[in-house]
């Protein structure tokens, strides 16, 4: 080695760059020497969706196998990740090598070369790159671990260099130099190019326009081309793909754009912009930035002193520097003001301009900026005669910057500076999952979210929050800043997790919360105790603070179905469905077509377009309602198109929409049309399908229907046996208002009676309805009529009377036809049902918590969604004690009487704005609490208007406004003040006795949706079960339970148990005290059409109760032989589910157990089912096409059994074992099948090919979220799955990184050559 | 006639008033009322004192 050289070169190191190492090294040091891995928090939180948001345009999935996560961005650090993890590179390695050992040298070696570049003095060189080293927002960044931004950020300074060398000397290995370092910028992060690459031509064009050469102007030219080519090079991994394949990117989700993005992302004042301030910085790493403090006064020296310099210095460089500082602090400052809205118009409307939704980042730029002209400055002053007051003022600019700086030398400091080493208990993690050699995924659901959560322990096991990524549709809240909590909750997580084929839920109760509140707010909720209420989850292990539960069943990552029909329907709808295997026992699937990602399922149940809002609830066509008759297929319409199928699926999200169209062949048959505000239902059969006598008579193309009409506007249903529906369903969206009478016109064109339904919400005065001179039902105000009768072949009347001025909401009318002659018992069901006590398919969600002032306790807020209509309701519950997580029961009466029948004003601050991507008051609709005993409501509460606290760390004031409303019916608790949006149906019978808890059963009937929904309840909260609502608070563990009580108060309860249940599904309490016992109460239900039913065989019930009923005798101890022993003497009761009548794998036991665990004891229980006199099950039934109709049940409620016809054989799945998942997997299918399943999140770009190369065109979303393919001549043989958006991608990455090398060479030899 | 004296120092009047201005929404929030007054107008001496160096530039 050359040591004189070298301490000739140390020499010539300026006193000020020495500062500047010393400084890196002593502020940075855990990044060069400390042992253990350094994690970084914002890389991984990159979901697909996030990136979306970013960059729409970029759409890959690039998968990780051990999470089979699929990883859209950083494509060139996973490969090089993988190529060093090959070579032997452990983490901690990998990462430095990529990310942490270059930040310093970067910054401070392109700091020091661009400004020496300009200023040829080595003082000022060195004093710039201190300055930039210390500037507060660039160490926030590289603290705060935003390792690519921090690497994107120092190589800004070489591209401008290079750009600077060209553009004087013309030498082409420097413009070299700026497109590796603009590439390499790209690589570490994208959203870094357009501004640099901006600057560096800006650069460029004044160099040209200020020497006005012919040079220059190529060399400007020169420079625009290399910005190109470096961008090209480096984001040619998915361009290529993008540009020459055929793939489409799907549409940005809509969140993307939402200003309020840029409003709250705009964190940092115009007078922070210009200081690089940042008010994470203040509050430390580790803490939240609840108190956004702007930077002091004095925070400006540094940019004073730059502003200052730039007017001294009388160069072109310092008015080139001067414009860049000034324009990235009005930049910075985003959304603030001065002149907010001209960021915010830009997000909006500027291509690329939307990914800047943290502006606050692009105040480094103001840094740089300052760091240059200080340094010129300095220079100029080095240059004069007075060249000690360069030292000087070196001096002096360096003592601030490190002063302003200090915090960065603190070692209490955490971020990325804390070393940070894997503990134990995650090895063992590792481990664990590499010794389960059976697939399956990891849902990782850190306890504590951030925006994504992401654990900052364990770099190993991604810790992002799968969950959204993969069942963004299945959240309740706002895609913001979900907890997992709004997922785990829904009903139907259990198939989630089923069809998502994940094995484990890990559940981090040490994630580490860096951009909002630890603890507070967010930690209300705990994941691990709603998991543990999860009686499909089971806790397998724990390892320190990680909590690992094993699902119940883990499929294979794709598996196929043979037996399912699908229906021809039409291309843009829906395509069909399938049933597969569920946990309590076959559901239906049903895939959709053309919806499209990150949209499908809302878009799929976007039924009428202007219908109700996009859903995000659990919206689903399966799990949580399903029901699924024992035929072989069903369908679902969408839109104004309707799928034919055998038979129904129903749902509550469709619920009108879906009905019988054809029973199985060669049985009866029939037609049903259904119309409701939500529905465009007409249900055309499909030709092959309309049975022979209607073929004969009907001609292609005429019309085969039914019409509903009056006066001038009707609703017209048509049966169009071309399956070309039409009607108009714009008269029954609105209220419609008569005087005295109005008469309905029937046309039935079918050529037998057709039963009609008509379910109308009164919401003025008393409405009958007359058929003839036959009343058939009637509905005072706020009640709902419904009524069924039949319609002859041809037309007919009927006539809707009131007393006076009456209107009402046409919620659904439906039309049934079946042939053959009328069957005595389809003559009439009427029931005029009163107004309710429900509120309907509310998800209870905690938002926040409000602070008592007066008790000092934390008083939880819920928040209750209506998922279908987007009404929104914030009630607060009261704690018990002291502690923060003991709730009492919300008691809404109490609330009621001491808030809401208030006269309209302030709320007491009703919590502290805590998190910004928390708690929005705003835009809630209604709060609504019953009244006192026996009372009808006297008042809701319309609108919250938030008046101060939309600020974090605001307390938030609000005001109410009251729309006082009355509602008749002595029953009545609540109801949503807009009549016709929820009516329910609440019936009571008596106090059964000896009947144990039971005490009433409630039928409701959703406006909204036209649904109806049934539910048993309990007054001793023991069970309940029915709707989505009280499903959905079922499970969560601290007790913010709806339940009916049997006075006339409705309260939000504490229930022990939890237990969420499927629509359709029938639960029932029995006692296990007598194993042998024989159950006899029977209930059946019909939910439109959903046949669901139980029965009781222990205890007598009149008959009178109900016409007929189904019986099933139930072996308890059979039941209970499936459950271990060790624990079967805690056991407390079991529940028996039915799914359906003549279901061959007969009713579900599950098994409730004294720590309020809920088992499945399996689907094979002995049972045996009695219909009237007829056994049923065991075994295939062949049910007679009967109906069991009574009026009578316990009131109001209807008592009715359905049975469809026949029962076909379930369908045959085989799973397939795929293993992990690359962008492309060959898979074997053994026996001819017509579905594929493969439970990757749904993307058009998957791609099924058979052997001989054909596309399985039919590629649909199933469960709402994965992959699905459909081929009605089956499939069978060797198939490929491909990913083929990526296809294209590792050529792409070779020709971009290829080429950049080669320049790099290039420019290498050609140093040599010159240097020669 | 601007000529480029002229219009070097109205732009660093302008831009020393647009950083006193930025100096005092430190102090006085721009949100509202005087304060948003002073960072607007501030605001605005900088971006005519950018161009008026610029455009000085171009005079050289």
């Amino acid at each position: 080695m050359n040591w004189s050289r070298l301490v000739r070169a140390a020499r010539g190191v300026p006193w000020t760059l020495w500062i500047t190492i010393a400084c890196a090294l002593l502020i940075f040091h855990t990044w060069y020497f400390s042992l253990g891995a350094l994690t970084f928090g914002d890389l991984k939180t990159f979901t697909p969706d996030s990136l979306k948001q970013d960059f729409p345009f970029a759409h890959l999935w690039l998968g990780n196998e051990r999470l089979g996560f699929p990883m859209t961005t950083f494509y060139q650090f996973y490969v090089a990740f993988a190529w060093l993890f090959k070579a032997g590179a452990s983490w901690a390695l990998a990462e430095r090598l990529l990310f942490f050992w270059f930040f310093p040298v970067l910054l401070v070696g392109g700091i020091y070369g661009l400004v020496h570049a300009i200023t040829r003095d080595r003082l000022a060189s060195g004093l710039a790159s201190l300055v930039a080293l210390l500037n507060v927002q660039i160490l926030t960044l590289a603290l705060g671990g935003h390792v690519s931004d921090t690497n994107a950020t120092a190589l800004v300074a070489w591209v401008l260099w290079g750009t600077l060398e060209f553009m004087r000397s013309g030498r082409r290995p420097w413009l070299v130099m700026t497109v590796l370092a603009l590439a390499l910028q790209s690589a570490y992060d994208l959203r870094w190019n357009p501004p640099t690459a901006g600057l560096a031509i800006a650069l460029a064009v004044a160099w040209a326009l200020r020497t006005r050469m012919t040079h220059s102007a190529l060399r400007a030219a020169a420079v625009f081309g290399a910005a190109i080519l470096a961008i090209l090079c480096a984001n040619l991994y998915w361009l290529l793909p993008k540009i020459v394949g055929s793939t489409v990117a799907p549409a940005p989700p809509n969140g993307n754009l939402d200003i309020s993005w840029v409003l709250r992302g705009s964190v940092i004042t115009w007078t922070d912009a210009f200081a690089g301030w940042n008010p994470y910085f203040m509050n430390g790493f580790e803490r939240p930035p609840l108190l956004q403090m702007p930077g002091p006064p004095y925070a400006l020296l540094i940019p004073l002193a730059a502003v200052a310099a730039a007017l001294l210095v009388r160069r072109r460089a310092a008015t080139f520097f001067l414009g860049m500082l000034v324009f990235f602090a009005f930049l910075g400052k985003g959304a603030n003001e001065p002149f907010g809205d001209p960021y915010v118009w830009a997000f909006q409307h500027v291509p690329v301009f939307g990914a800047y939704r943290d502006p606050s980042k692009l105040a480094i730029y103001v840094g740089i900026a300052s760091a240059v002209l200080i340094a010129l400055g300095v220079a100029a002053l080095h240059r004069s005669q007075r060249p000690w007051l360069a030292h000087a003022s070196s001096l002096a600019v360096g003592s601030i910057a490190i002063w302003l700086g200090f915090h960065a030398f603190d070692p209490s400091i955490g971020g990325v500076v804390k070393p940070r080493v894997i503990p134990a208990h995650y090895a063992a993690i590792n481990r664990f999952l590499a010794d389960d050699r059976s697939y399956g995924r990891v849902l990782w659901l850190p306890e504590v979210p951030r925006w994504v959560s992401h654990t900052l322990v364990h770099p190993a096991v991604d810790g992002v929050d799968l969950g959204r990524s993969e069942f963004l549709n299945f959240t309740l809240g706002p895609l913001d800043g979900p907890d997992p909590t709004s997922f785990v909750a829904v009903p139907v997580f259990k198939d989630l997790l089923r069809w998502g084929a994940f094995r484990y839920v890990a559940v981090a109760q040490d994630a580490y919360d860096d951009a909002t509140v630890s603890g507070g707010a967010t930690s209300v909720v705990r994941l691990v105790d709603i998991l543990r209420a999860n009686p499909h989850l089971r806790e397998v292990r724990r390892f320190g603070p990680v909590v690992v539960f094993e699902t119940q069943e883990t499929p294979a990552h794709a598996w196929t179905a043979q037996s399912a029909t699908i229906a021809r329907g039409d291309f843009a709808g829906l395509e069909g469905a399938a049933l597969v295997p569920g946990a309590l026992g076959w559901s239906p699937l049903v895939f959709d077509r053309d919806a499209r990602a990150g949209t499908h399922f809302n878009r799929l149940y976007d039924l009428d377009r202007t219908g109700p809002p996009p859903l995000s609830g659990d919206g689903l066509p399966h799990g949580d309602p399903v029901f699924a008759p024992p035929v072989d297929a069903h369908a679902v319409q969408r839109y104004a198109r309707i799928a034919s199928a055998d038979s129904v699926v129903h749902g509550p999200q469709f619920a009108d929409s879906l009905i019988d169209a054809d029973g199985p062949s060669p049985g009866a048959w029939t037609l049903a049309a259904v119309l409701g505000r939500s529905t465009t239902s007409v249900w055309p059969p499909v030709a092959d399908r309309v049975p022979p006598s209607a073929q004969n008579e009907v001609a292609p193309g005429s019309v085969l229907g039914m019409l509903v009409q009056h006066r001038g506007s009707g609703a017209l249903v048509v049966l169009d046996a071309n399956g070309g529906p039409w009607f108009d369903q714009t008269s029954l969206d609105h209220a419609h208002r008569f005087q005295m009478s109005q008469e309905l016109l029937m046309r039935n064109d079918l050529p037998v009676p057709a039963q009609v339904t008509i379910t109308l919400a009164v919401s003025q005065g008393t409405i009958a309805l007359w058929s003839g001179d036959h009343a058939i039902a009637q509905a005072p105000k706020g009640g709902v009529l419904r009524a069924r009768w039949l319609v002859p072949s041809g037309r007919s009347t009927f006539h809707l009377r009131a007393s006076g001025a009456a209107s009402y909401h046409a919620v659904r009318i439906a039309a049934e036809a079946r042939p053959g002659p009328s069957s005595p018992d389809l003559r009439t069901t009427r029931i005029a049902v009163p107004p309710t006590r429900l509120y309907d398919r509310i998800a209870v969600q905690v938002i926040g918590a409000n602070i008592d002032p007066e008790r000092g306790r934390v008083v939880p807020l819920y928040e209750l969604r209506d998922r279908y209509n987007g009404r929104r309701f914030v009630l607060a519950g009261p704690t018990i004690g002291d502690g923060h997580d003991v709730y009492a029961p919300l008691d809404v009466r109490a609330w009621l009487q001491e808030d809401i029948l208030s006269e309209p004003g302030d709320l007491v601050p009703l919590g502290i704005n805590d998190a910004y991507d928390r708690l929005d008051l705003v835009g809630v609709d209604v709060v609504i609490a019953p009244t006192t005993s026996g009372a009808p409501l006297l008042a809701a509460v319309d609108r919250i208007v938030v008046l101060r606290g939309e600020k974090p760390g605001e307390p938030i004031v609000a005001q109410r406004t009251i729309a006082a409303t009355s509602f008749s019916g002595e029953r009545i608790v609540a109801r949503q003040a807009r009549p016709g949006a929820s009516l329910l149906t609440l019936d009571f019978g008596e106090r059964p006795g000896d009947r144990r808890s039971w005490t009433g059963a409630v039928a409701a009937l959703s406006g909204v949706f036209g649904t109806e929904h049934a539910a048993i309840v309990s007054d001793d909260g023991r069970f309940l079960r029915g709707f989505t609502t009280y499903g959905q608070a079922f499970v969560h563990p601290w007790g913010a339970i709806a339940a009916i009580s049997d006075g006339p108060q409705m309260a939000l309860v504490r229930i022990p148990l939890g237990a969420a249940f499927q629509h359709g599904i029938f639960a029932l309490d029995v006692s296990t005290d007598d194993p042998t016992m024989r159950i006899h109460f029977a209930l059946g239900i019909t939910i439109n059409g959903h046949r669901s039913w139980l029965v009781d065989d222990a205890t007598e019930i009149a008959p009178t109760k109900a016409a007929r009923f189904a019986r099933i005798r139930v072996d308890l101890a059979a039941a209970l032989t499936r459950v271990d022993p060790v624990v079967r003497g805690k056991v407390d009761s079991a529940m028996l589910l039915f799914e359906r009548v003549g279901d061959v794998h007969g009713p579900t036991a599950l098994v409730r157990f004294s720590d309020a665990r809920i088992e499945n004891a399996g689907s094979a229980v002995p049972a045996t089912i009695v219909l009237g006199d007829r056994r049923v099950l065991p075994g295939p039934v062949r049910a007679t096409q009967e109906r069991v109709r009574t009026t009578a049940g316990s009131g109001n409620v209807p008592l009715v059994v359905t049975f469809s016809g026949g029962t076909q054989p379930p369908a045959r799945v085989s799973k397939l074992d795929l293993g992990a998942v690359d962008q492309r997997a060959t898979l074997a299918i053994p026996a001819r099948a017509r579905w594929l399943i493969f439970s990757e999140r749904f993307d058009p770009g998957w791609q099924l090919r058979d052997a001989a190369g054909h596309v399985v065109v039919r590629h649909m979303i199933g469960f709402g979220f994965v992959n699905a393919w459909f081929d009605p001549h089956g499939m069978q043989g060797t198939y490929t799955l491909e990913y083929m958006p990526d296809r294209l991608s590792p050529l792409g990455f070779m020709l971009g990184s290829g080429a950049l090398l080669a320049l790099l060479v290039w420019a290498l030899v050609e140093v040599r050559r010159v240097r020669a | 006639m601007l000529s480029r004296s002229v219009l070097h120092r109205v732009s660093t009047i302008l831009i020393v008033a647009g950083m006193l201005a930025v100096v005092c929404v430190s102090v006085i929030s721009p949100a509202n009322g005087i304060g948003m007054l002073i960072a607007r107008s501030g605001a605005l001496a900088l971006l005519g004192g950018i161009i008026a160096r610029i455009f000085a530039a171009t005079l050289d």
